[in-house]
Order: C-alpha cells, then structure tokens, then sequence
C-alpha cells in the first residue's frame, strides 16, 4: 500500500502552469505556463535549467521524445515548437492548426508528432522532417485533450462534444467514438498496456474504457466540479487525476479506488505527471504553483 | 529638458552638466520642468490635503462574482462561488474577498453603477466621460483637473501620477489623459515616459539608483553652479526645477527599499508579470503601497491599473479560475491599503475608488468566461470622510440591470471630487476656447447623497 504522499517541493511561477512532464529519464521537469514560455528544471533539486522563449501565447502542453532529445510544446499562438532541451534552442515550429493548441505529444516510437486543437482536429506530422502527414476530422468542437497508445496501433483524443475517439493509427481512421459523457472531456490518456483509457470529464466523473471494444468498464465521480487531467503510471498500479476543485487524486487500479486525495493546490489543477520510476507526482495549477509529490 | 548653458564641468563620476541637467522632459508629457511648474502655478489651493486613489481594474471585473452574487440566479448564471457574511451584518459578498468582508465597516461596494459606454479602456473611469464627442483636447482625467485645481502641494511633488506600466492595450493603461488642461497637468508616469527619461547620456538606471552617489554629485553641483553664478539669472521656475532635481523627496517615495518590510510584504504580490494572459497590469500590491507613499509626499491623485479582468474563458482560464486568481490577491492588497492609510490617520483624507470599464455577462459562455456587461457593474469606495458600512444599489436576480439606486459614473465623480474638497455645482476649468466646463454634467449627477 502507498503511504499517505506528500508534498516536498513547491516552485511558484508568475503564471498559471498549464503542462508539466517528467524528461523520459526523470532527471528534469518541464512546465509550459500562460505567460508563454517553458521552464526545465532540475528534478531533484528544483535549479532552473533553461527557459525556453519563443510562443506569442500560452503554452498548454509539452512533452518529451522516448529518447528525450527532443521537447515539444503546443501553444495558444497556434504553433507546436519543438526544441533540444539541453541547450534550450528551438529546433523547428509547425504551423497549420486554425485555431488554440490544446495539446502535443509523440507517437510511442517518436517518429511521429501528435497534436489537437480548437479546430475541432487532430493532426499528425513527420517527427524527422516535421511535415503534416494526417489531419483527423470528427470531432464537432475543439478537441481538449489527445494520446498515443504505448503499442502504436491506436491514438484517443476528446473534446468539446462530450466524445472522445479511438482512432487507428496507422489507417488514420475512426475506430470507436465513445459517447457518455455529459459535459466536455478535458483528459485522456492511456494504461501502460494500452489495452484500456482513461477520460475525464467536467461533469466530474472519471471513466476507463476497452480500447478494443469501446466499452465502458469502470466509471467513477468523485472531483467535485470536473476533472482536467489524469495520468497513468508506468507500472499500471495508479491513475492520478487533477480537477477544478484544486485536489489531485490517486486511484489504485485495476479497481479504480480512490486511495489518496493530495491537497495544496488552491485553483484548478491542469496536469499531473509521474516520475517514469513512480516514485514522485507532479502537479501543476491554475494558482502558478507546481507540487512536486513523493508517493512511494 | 531644462538646460543651462556656460562651460562645461565635469563631476567626478564623469557625467557632465548638461547631461546631468536633461532630466524631466517626458516625464511631465514633454514640457520642460519650468514650463511645467510655470503653468501650475496659476493654480490655487495647494495647502489641501485631499487624495485620491483610483484602482482600475483594466478589462470589466465581474459585478456577480464579487460584491453582488446571485445566489437565486439558475446555476449558468450564478456561477462557482458562495457569499460570505461581512463586519456589516446584511452585506455578503464574495468568498474570495474575506478581507473586504472582515472590514466592511470601512468600505461602500456600489452594485449599480450605470452608464457604461462599453469600451475596453480607463477613460470613463478616469475622466467619468464618454470618450465621443469631446471638446477640443479632450476631457480631462480627474488628475489633470485637481493638479489644475490644486496645483502641487509642494513644488518638488507632482500632483498627479500615474503608476500603471506601459501597455499594448494603451487604453488599459492609460493613467489619466489632461485633455485641454493642457501637458502640464499630465501623469508623471514613474513607469512609463519617466523611466527613459532617467537614462542620461552614460548614465545608466542603475547608476541613478545609486542615489548616495546621485545625490552627493547634486550637492557638488549646486555648490559649483553657485560658485560660478551659473544659478544667478535663472528664473523662478528653473529655479523651482533645479530643487525638483535635487530634492530626493520623490524618489524616496518611489523607494520602497525604504519601507518596512512586514509592511511591504502585508501588500502582497510584487511581481511586476502582467496578470493574466497577454497584455495587463500586474497584480502589484507594490502599486498600492506606493500610491500611499506618494500621497504622503504630497501627490494629490494616484491613479493605477490591477490586473486584467476580462475573462471571457478558456482556453486562458475559465473567469472562476481567474477570480480565484485575482480576487484574494485585489482583497490582500486593497484591505492593507486601507489599514495602512487608516494607521497613519489618512483615511479621511484619502478617497479610494477599485472600479472597471463596464460589468460582465450574467450568463456563462461555453468557454466558462463571462463577456462584456456594460448594462451594470460594480464599484467600491473606501476612505474620503464618506459614510462607510453600506451597500448602495442593487441589480435584478440575475444580474442583468441595476433594479435599485442606479448609479452613474459621473456621480461616484461628484462624489470623488467632493472628497477632494472641490464643488462640482461651482467648480469650472477653461477649455482650448476659453469656454468654462463644468467637472461633470452638474445639473444631473451630483456627490452620492447616501455618502457625503
């Protein structure tokens, strides 16, 4: 059984942090904030590494290459930059989003870059020569949230319309949309196995799904005002999630229990990371702080 | 700038006389100090000590989520936040402003401020005008008018400043245009023009903040330029300039190394980041605790921007994230203003107003924002000798439209100025034609009988 996580770290920002992920060798954290730029720091120490200068807006997502050479961030301004981050330069920025990036990531092999907007798409470009390869269209309204499966054979993505959608990866295609939710679907993310993912929603309920069949297996409610943001460990031992009601939340899976309700935050909390040994949590807010959690 | 010529003299940091002597052009709007103190001193009545300071709340601050929640509203108009019981039993106003509701005793929110022209800026609210059809030059703001009325209550003090940082969105930060009053009447902008006119030829800021250094090089000046007679011959007004020059007493004001530090840390936030996203004042309990400074020092009219306000939702943050955001740091920083004015025995001689451009929708949009709402909004009054510990008008269920004492902008205006001593039926200012203006539109809009 964990013990009772708590906090041991709090950097405090000038903004609200929008994104924070773990570098593939948990050695730096990096966060994107509304007063868009990117900060790497040190993990366990907290020293600033770099800050990364180049979006006209907010930055609302970043995320590592597997290999960890390569950050990508996604920007209100439109852009996805993508930058070495252990010296802090912009590699390359990918326009062709009409409208606010919600989100970027890589495929699970890094040759591919994934990103949705409030263009109602999800798009997918070239990770070596950064051309757009695919545009997926069937979201009616932007699209909030989106994820590579750890196998590669699937993506999910949810947004505005309450749905989220199982694409085929390789086809491009449409596999299940996934209906049920009442109100948005601000997250989703995938188990270390891919076989199941996670959606949260604002109408506060978290639910896991079959990635194969689309069916609903477990659904839970329990963050008062909406969930914004979940995470699986590697292990596949956790979910962590973070809402409106400035709680983040573990639940023991596969049972999805709640087991540990994290408070600290005082706004609501965007994204939760953990360390890649599950050792520690990440959580970042709306109130500029990020908490750094031991859980184990 | 002001210039005085002769031979050239060296100081011993290098610097030379002239350079040292072109200080104070922009800072006044782009008159020299001379001119400046030349046309303030047609002014009358500086032996007063009314103040004023104006907190604008740049971008709409949401009337509902504040002092005027509509708890009997359907939940996608009333929105995320709970009412809390105040010092004044009857009063509730938001959770997020617990410090406003422990000294409500002290404070009159105004839940019906009517007349709104709707525009993204600080005139109105700095001026009580709409900005169309305005005589030639412009309305002036009401610092330009008391700076005009009043003229400096020392000579080395400006009457009016302006704190607000420069801004892309100008309007927000704007800090009180003088309109026909003229330059001379203009904002002295410590963070805006005045910081470029600080860089001397190699003379950088940061040697200016060297102020021993800055003020022994003053003293040698003064005595070389004696010596020389340079000084002989000037006017009064170049003379009056030069003791700006060498009078610290406004940049110790602007010091805030020199407050106590458990004072300056009851304020609050001090990071000058824009608030919010993009363009905006920051949340700077800094500002407010300068603004008490100045008037201390003798400035008559403070005016500044605090945050941004205009929330119209995702994906920059929902306006209940926001709120969560600004108002406990607007409630730390407002409250300790008024402590601190209240400590010093300034409270009845400094009026403060927290105001915006317009209110916002009562409906939440989909992004979780609240838009525009020129209909209605809210205001708070502190301080000026007012009657305090009262709630003046009221809005609809769900407020759409003040239903009780509505309340111009141009009466909270009459009100302001009679705190500042001035009469709103009597005073005039001449205008580019030579015509007298009234200070507001008299006849109709007077000084808030509830509070004076």
């Amino acid at each position: 059984m964990m013990p009772i996580p708590s906090s041991v770290r709090t950097q405090t920002n000038d903004n609200a942090i929008y994104s924070v992920t773990f570098s593939p060798n948990g050695q730096v954290l990096a966060w994107g904030s509304l007063d868009n730029r990117i900060k790497l720091w040190e993990s366990k120490t907290g020293k600033l590494i770099h800050i990364l200068y180049g979006h006209g807006d907010g930055v609302a997502s970043v995320a590592y290459s597997p290999d960890g050479a390569t950050l990508v961030s996604g920007g209100l301004d439109k852009q996805i930059r993508l930058w070495d981050p252990t010296t802090g330069i912009q590699k390359a920025a990918l326009s062709g989003h009409g409208e606010y990036i919600t989100a970027a990531t890589f495929s699970h092999d890094g040759s591919t870059i994934i990103s949705a907007s409030y263009d109602s798409t999800v798009r997918i470009w070239n990770a070596n020569d950064y051309l757009p390869q695919a545009t997926l269209s069937g979201h009616a309204g932007p699209v909030f949230s989106v994820a590579c499966s750890p196998t590669g054979d699937t993506l999910v993505s949810g947004g505005l319309d309450q749905t989220a959608i199982i694409w085929d990866y390789e086809q491009r295609t449409k596999r299940h949309q996934i209906s049920g939710h009442t109100k948005p679907i601000e997250c989703v993310g995938y188990s270390n196995t891919g076989q199941m993912i996670a959606t949260g929603s604002g109408d506060g309920s978290i639910r896991l799904w079959d990635v194969q069949s689309g069916a609903l297996l477990q659904k839970r409610s329990r963050h008062r005002t909406g969930v914004k943001c979940l995470q699986f460990s590697n292990d596949g031992k956790w979910l962590a999630t973070g809402g409106n009601d400035a709680t983040v939340r573990l639940w023991q899976l596969p049972a999805l229990v709640e087991r540990h309700i994290l408070k600290g935050h005082s706004n609501t909390v965007y994204d939760v990371s953990f360390s890649p040994d599950n050792q520690w949590l990440a959580s970042a807010s709306f109130d500029r702080d990020m908490h750094l959690w031991k859980i184990t | 700038m002001l210039t005085i010529h002769g031979r050239e003299m060296q100081f011993c940091d290098g610097m030379t006389r002239r350079s040292f002597l072109k200080i104070g052009g922009l800072a006044m709007g782009g008159l020299s100090l001379p001119e400046v103190l030349q046309a303030q001193s047609a002014s009358g009545n500086p032996s007063s000590d009314k103040a004023l300071i104006m907190i604008f709340l740049s971008g709409g601050a949401p009337h509902q989520d504040m002092y005027d929640l509509k708890m009997d509203a359907p939940v996608e108009i009333r929105g995320e936040f709970q009412p809390i019981s105040t010092s004044v039993p009857g009063i509730h106003i938001c959770e997020h402003l617990p410090r406003m509701a422990g000294m409500m005793q002290d404070l009159v929110p105004i839940r019906s401020i009517v007349g709104s022209v709707g525009r993204h800026d600080a005139f109105q609210c700095m001026t009580g005008r709409n900005v169309a059809q305005q005589p030639q030059g412009g309305w002036p703001s009401i610092g330009a008018t008391v700076s005009s009325l009043h003229g400096n209550k020392y000579p080395e003090i400006p009457a009016f400043v302006g704190l607000s940082p420069k801004m892309k969105t100008a309007g927000w930060g704007d800090p009180g245009q003088p309109g026909f009053l003229g330059a001379a009447h203009g904002a002295f902008r410590p963070n805006g023009d005045a910081q470029q006119d600080m860089v001397l030829k190699d003379i950088t800021l940061d040697r200016l903040s060297d102020r021993k250094t800055l003020l022994t090089s003053f003293d040698r000046f003064r005595r070389e330029a004696d010596s020389t007679g340079v000084i002989t011959g000037l006017d009064a007004f170049q003379e009056q300039a030069l003791g700006i020059l060498t009078s610290s007493r406004l940049a110790d004001a602007l010091d805030l190394e020199q407050e106590d530090p458990r004072t300056r840390a009851r304020y609050g936030s001090s990071s000058p980041e824009p608030a919010g996203y993009g363009d905006a004042g920051p949340l700077m309990g800094d500002y407010l605790l300068t603004a008490r400074r100045l008037i201390e020092s003798g400035v008559r009219v403070v005016t500044l921007a605090y945050g941004r306000w205009d929330w119209h939702g995702r994906p920059h943050g929902t306006n209940f994230e926001n709120a969560r955001d600004h108002l406990p740091n607007l409630d730390q920083a407002v409250t300790s203003l008024l402590a601190d004015l209240k400590q010093r025995g300034m409270e009845k001689d400094v009026s403060v107003v927290v105001w915006g451009e317009f209110g916002r929708t009562p409906k939440i949009n989909k992004n979780g924002g609240r838009d525009h709402w020129p209909q209605v909004s809210s205001a708070l009054l502190a301080g000026g000798g007012i009657r305090t510990g009262q709630v003046i008008g009221a809005t609809n269920r769900l407020g759409e439209y003040a239903t009780e004492r509505p309340v111009h902008f141009q009466e909270v205006f009459a009100t302001l100025y009679r705190n500042l001593g001035i009469h709103t039926n009597e005073a005039t200012v001449t205008d580019l034609n030579g015509r007298p203006r009234y200070l507001v539109d008299h006849n109709q809009h007077k000084p808030m009988p509830e509070l004076v």
